[in-house]
This record gives structure tokens, sequence and C-alpha cells, in this order.
């Protein structure tokens, strides 16, 4: 390193201090405590420097500059419709889906209710009272109940987040993960921060990812959670990816649990494939030592714009 | 102290001196600040690193500097010294805030591809790596206009007009 090379450093060195740890000038500083030249250069920009610094540091600021930043941020959130809280609920509801099958499970109930009520009537009773136990009755409340069970065990009850398949190749992953994702999901964590989730999971030792999709990098955290594919721990990560403000699913292994090869991140939005059923688009890739899977109900060139 | 009250005392100060140094009206910088720590209200929280806030604020003060200045082409730029900005009549404060204002001055005096960078470097409350980022421009360009930037300011300097006594003056120098 020569002095014009080590005076075009130095001059980017803060006068107060605040870089001597940055290796980047290391080297020219060691160079000016032995020249004594570019010491004595270096001595007097510090000196220049600190002095206009200083000067800089006392241009006045407006006196009601403070408040009025506190009055202008307490409007804005005081705005009608404005809530944090009621913004980051909306998002987490918008992801649940209903089950597959609610339709025809209804509609089969109310078949059953039909085939009840249309039972031939009884005959009448001679004290002609009105009875609530009549069968049209009982086959209504038989209905209900039936049409309760089955929302019960088909939309209020969380999908299962212990999977278990015949073995652990992409395929299957991508499978199950489309029948967890297209149930009530019940996350375990929920925060719009992405830190704050990966803390989560490394706390409760589930793998999270290193580097993500660009386009996901910014996107707004929904929650994550903690699922098991044949007893082997994986992480569910959920976004709200910008673009459409679409949710996107990301499902986090370590790479040894799954059986077959996948393609790196570079190569993954070539790979983006389209589940035939209810419309989930799906990604995977591996790194050194994890794999991911992300999934999005939408179409895959929108999946592949993420990356 | 909330997280955000602290974030906006920790760094108003430095954000008002920055927009003051590249819109040069009191009342144009003070809505640079305004608008930079609405826009962090809103969209903050999507910011994983925290310890990038700071860059953060001052990146997106820039931006809106730079987002009005593409719009307004019908406002001319006011001379520094023609700005009906009114300094505090304290005696005892007179020197150094005359020393400020100078400061301030010979900023505005600069070429603008040096004056944010140079104007940063001064402020000291980011290393050269961060100004980069703020301005979203190679390390290597920030290390050559924070340079030749303070070449010119030094010209400059040898050559100020003090807009007080009309005096041609060397910059009081301290310490």
């Amino acid at each position: 390193m020569d002095h014009a090379q080590a005076k075009l450093i130095l001059a980017s060195f803060r006068p107060n201090g605040s870089d001597l740890n940055d290796p980047a000038f290391a080297e020219a500083l060691a160079l000016a405590g032995e020249d004594k030249a570019l010491g004595l250069w270096l001595a007097n920009e510090r000196a220049k420097d600190l002095a206009f610094a200083e000067s800089l540091s006392e241009f006045p600021i407006p006196e009601n500059l403070r408040e009025d930043l506190f009055e202008v941020l307490a409007n804005a959130q005081d705005a009608p419709g404005y809530s944090e809280f009621d913004h980051e609920f909306a998002g987490a509801l918008a992801d649940i889906q209903p089950p597959n099958n609610l339709r025809n499970d209804i509609l089969a109930a109310m078949e059953i209710e039909q085939k009840v009520t249309t039972l031939p009537t009884a005959q009448k009773s001679p004290k002609n009272k009105r009875n609530w136990f009549s069968m049209p009755a009982i086959g209504v409340a038989a209905a209900a109940g039936i049409v309760a069970a089955v929302l019960w065990t088909s939309f209020l009850q969380p999908s299962n987040p212990h999977r278990q398949v015949a073995s652990l190749t992409p395929a299957a992953i991508q499978s199950e993960a489309v029948d967890f994702l297209s149930g009530n999901i019940s996350l375990d964590r929920k925060n719009p921060k992405q830190e704050a989730l990966y803390q989560f999971l490394a706390s409760n030792e589930l793998p999270s990812p290193h580097i993500l999709p660009a386009g996901l990098q910014n996107a707004a955290g929904i929650g994550c959670k903690r699922l098991d594919f044949n007893d082997k721990p994986a992480s569910l990560i959920c976004y709200q990816s910008t673009p459409g403000d679409s949710v996107v699913h990301l499902i986090v292994f370590q790479r040894d649990a799954i059986e077959g090869d996948l393609p790196q991140l570079a190569k993954a939005k070539d790979n983006c494939t389209h589940c035939s059923r209810d419309g989930w688009s799906v990604a995977s890739w591996r790194d050194e030592d994890k794999a991911f899977f992300m999934l999005g109900k939408m179409e895959p060139e929108q999946l592949a714009a993420i990356f | 102290m909330t997280e955000f009250e602290e974030l906006v005392d920790t760094h108003y100060q430095a954000l008002y001196r920055f927009g003051y140094s590249l819109a040069k009206t009191p009342e144009r910088a003070s809505d640079l600040v305004q608008q930079t720590f609405v826009k962090w209200a809103e969209k903050g929280h999507q910011l994983k690193d925290r310890s990038k806030a700071k860059t953060w604020l001052f990146t997106t003060l820039y931006r809106e500097y730079l987002s009005h200045a593409r719009r307004s082409t019908k406002f001319p730029e006011r001379d520094l010294e023609e700005a009906e900005y009114q300094l505090p009549a304290k005696a005892a404060d007179a020197d150094r805030q005359l020393d400020a204002k100078r400061a301030v001055n010979l900023l505005a005096q600069l070429d603008e591809t040096f004056r944010a960078p140079l104007t940063l470097f001064f402020l000291q409350e980011q290393s050269y790596k961060e100004i980069a980022e703020t301005l979203d421009i190679p390390i290597g360009t920030v290390m050559s206009r924070i340079s030749r930037g303070k070449k010119q300011l030094r010209e400059l300097m040898e050559t100020a007009v003090d807009p007080e006594t009309e005096n041609v003056v060397k910059f009081n120098q301290k310490g």
C-alpha cells in the first residue's frame, strides 16, 4: 500500500475514532504509525475533520421538532381503521382454508335430514299433542348433530402436524404438505418479524433458513409451527409475500431426513411444480444441511417470481 | 420509554442535520424527518435485523429527498444565505452557532455528488460501508467522494465569505 492509497482510505476514517476496530483501516493505520509524513498528515486530517464535525453537531434543531414528530406519528397511528393487531390478525385469518370436503359433508348431512323428514307421517295420536320426540324432530336433531360432528372434525379441529408417509421422498412430502396446509393450521408462534420466528425455532432446536429467496427476504412473517414427518422434526414458517399479498409457506427439514436429491436454490425456480389438487404450487431445494419446500396457493409462475 | 421513542430520540437530530444539508430549508428538513419516521411506523416492523434501523432511517430520508427533488422542478432552490432561519440570540452561543451555520453553508456549496456522503461522514453516525448502503453506491465510490469532497470543502473554506460580515475569513478551527 502506498501513501496515496493509504490517504484515500484514511480520509474515510471518522475523526471520533469509531472506525478504530474496522479491519478495513488496519493496514493504512499501521502504515501511518510507521511513516512519519503519513502520520503527520493523518493527525492534521483528523484535527480538521473533528473541528468541522463538532461545528456541524452544533447546528441547531428546531425547538418543537421532537414534539411535532410524536404528534404526527400519534395521529398516523390513531387514524380510523389503523390497528397493527387487526392487520396481523386479519392476515393470519386469511390463511385459514376450509377443508376440501366441507361442502360435500354439509350436503350429505342435509340429505340425511331430508330422508328423515320424508318418512311416512305417524298416525294421529289420540291426544293430538305436539311431541318433540317425533321422528322428524329426532331426524333434525340427528342431522344437526352429524353436521356439528362434521364441522368439528373437519373444520374446527386443527390439521394433524404429525404426518406419516411410506418414505420421506420430496414427492411424498409435497403431497403431505398440501394435505396439511389445506386444513386448519394452528401456529405455535405468531409474529410479523421473521427474526422472532427464527429465534423461536432455534430455541426449540428446529431448523430454519439461512438464505431465503429474494421475494421472502423482506416479507412480513405470519407465524411458525413444528411439524413431524415420520417423527423427523420440520419447521413450517408462514410469510406474507408482498407481490399480491399472497401467503407463502416454507417447510424446512434437516437435509439428511430427506430421501432423494433436490436442486440448489439457484435452480429451484425452474422446478416449480403444480399440484393438480386445489391449485397449490410447490418449489423445493436444498443447501448444505437443510431441505426446503416452499408452497403457495397460486400459479407456478407466481411462486417462481418469488425467487 | 418505548422502543419507538428511543429510536426517535437517538436519531432525529442527525437525521434533521442530514436532511437540512440536502434540502437547505428547516421546513423541508423537518418534513423529511417526519416522513421518515412515519414510514418507520408503517414498515419498520418488517426489518429483520434491528441493528440496521439507523441505516434504514438514513436511507429512507435520502430516498424521500430524491423522490421529492425529482417531482418538484417548480420550486427553485433557495440560497442558504437567503433562508429566513433565525438562530437563537444567545450571545454566549453566538460564535458556536455561527460556525455551525458556516459548516452547513459550506456543505451546501459542494457539488451535489459530494454533499450527501460528506455530510454523513461528518455526522459520524455511519461508517463508510453504512454510507454506501444508505446512498446505494459502491464502497470505493464512497471513499473517493469523501476524499474529493473534503478537498473541495477545504478549498471553499480557504475562500469562504462570512455572510455576517461579508469579509473573506478563514474557517475558525477549534482544538
